[in-house]
């Protein structure tokens, strides 16, 4: 079921269903098929690092350990930020009113790696309408979290003239490149030689 | 510096191999321990094919009352051997229906459309990278402006190109510049510039844009890998 995010700027306040798009239901998709001798179906499994077990799929689980490689449970793990405070958890967009914050640049936008997509469905075709022409003059941002956690991931929300989708990722860091990175400069002076072709 | 390479033209025909690179996010939360030293996880195993629930079914007449009383009574779900066992690597493996290891195999690929219905079975397809050949991956001449392509491709991945040397500064600063005082982005890609470009051996087929901005004597050059459009999902 589609669960309702309740957006609000600093011109409109609005509530949507969000529906999550894929390649799959805009293309379709294919699956492989694997088949033995006697052309029966087969099933991927692992082998434990030995090679002496078989291990089918759930039969492994992650464990959570200490510095000193001990396990631990989750409720002794903290959670803090770069500088060692206690991190806060972000609220998930469905529990709380999600504020868009106006973008300056498409370039903003263009700094992410695309984690999910989303399309937006409205209750009334009036918002939908007043939305699209919004965002043909100006993008929104806002931090998604799917569930309440400590991290959120950088969405925006676009158009393109027929619905309105979220478009959720990270940030990537770049960094300019000048002719000196990676290419080694002989900086010291030489001195002038003279031509001696008695020397060759 | 890089040591992915790609194999690139420029609008001029001229062409030269250059390195790339991909980008991780930043952690901005780091989970820590009681001494304030960052935790850690790794893959550990639960249990082997022999103590499933299906394997334990199958041992029990079909009966899953007789399995939760073997449960109770001696703890067949359990290998004390292997529990807890931490994974290194885990070699994969084909299993027929009678659990047996099989040797010899079979593939075929059936494709669906958007609404689930078979429309192909084919022999599976392997697509082989396409980055690094003798012929570059070309400038299709294809521009199209920022403003009005942002919202048309869902550009999923990023990768930036990084000159080699001197030579191959001269020539990503060149497309930079171009793309960024145009204020567009290029389509390139193989065959003549227009056709899919694929990283890794049996990876995904992508259209890759390239962007460019400049700041100074310096620039950053990008790849968008896109394999969506941006559209609506069909009526279900």
């Amino acid at each position: 079921m589609a669960r309702t995010i309740e957006f609000t700027s600093k011109d409109s306040n609005f509530t949507a269903e969000i529906v999550k798009v894929d390649r799959k239901k805009v293309y379709g998709y294919s699956s492989i098929e694997v088949k033995d001798k006697d052309a029966k179906k087969c099933t991927l499994v692992s082998l434990s690092d030995d090679g002496s077990h078989i291990l089918p799929s759930g039969s492994t689980g992650i464990a959570k350990l200490d510095s000193e490689e001990n396990h631990i449970e989750a409720s002794q793990i903290k959670a803090v930020d770069l500088e060692g405070k206690p991190a806060e958890k972000i609220p998930s967009v469905f529990d709380q009113e999600v504020s868009l914050r106006e973008v300056d640049s498409i370039t903003e936008y263009l700094d992410i790696n695309v984690k999910s997509i989303y399309q937006l469905s409205f209750g009334e075709a009036k918002e939908k309408t007043s939305l699209i022409a919004q965002l043909k003059k100006q993008l929104y941002a806002f931090t998604f979290n799917y569930r309440t956690d400590y991290e959120g991931d950088d969405a925006f929300l676009l158009s393109d003239g027929k619905e309105v989708y979220a478009v959720v990722g990270s940030k990537c860091e770049f960094e300019y490149l000048g002719l000196k990175e990676f290419v080694t400069e002989d900086t010291e002076e030489e001195e002038e030689e003279d031509f001696d072709f008695g020397m060759l | 510096m890089s040591d992915r390479q790609i194999h690139l033209s420029n609008k001029k025909n001229r062409n030269a191999q250059v390195g790339y690179k991909g980008f991780v996010p930043k952690k901005q939360v780091l989970y820590v321990d009681s001494k304030n030293a960052p935790t850690t996880t790794r893959k550990y195993i639960k249990h082997t094919l022999a103590e499933s629930y299906e394997n334990l079914l199958k041992n029990h007449d079909d009966d899953p009352n007789q399995v939760a009383q073997a449960i109770v009574d001696g703890d067949p779900e359990l290998n004390l051997e292997i529990l807890g066992r931490f994974m290194t690597q885990s070699p994969r493996v084909y299993l027929n229906k009678e659990q047996e290891i099989v040797f010899q195999i079979s593939k075929q690929e059936f494709v669906y459309n958007p609404q689930g219905e078979q429309i192909e079975a084919r022999e599976p397809r392997y697509l082989e990278a396409n980055i690094n050949l003798e012929k570059p991956l070309m400038w299709s001449g294809k521009t199209f402006p920022i403003k009005d392509i942002y919202n048309q491709f869902v550009f999923t991945r990023k990768y930036q190109l990084m000159h080699t040397d001197g030579l191959t500064f001269d020539m990503l600063f060149d497309i930079a510049k171009e793309l960024h005082e145009s204020e567009s982005m290029m389509l390139i890609g193989s065959g003549k510039g227009t056709g899919p470009v694929i990283f890794q051996d049996g990876g995904t087929p992508f259209r890759v844009f390239l962007e460019g901005r400049v700041k100074d004597d310096k620039y950053l050059l990008l790849m968008h890998l896109s394999n969506l459009e941006l559209k609506p999902l069909p009526e279900s």
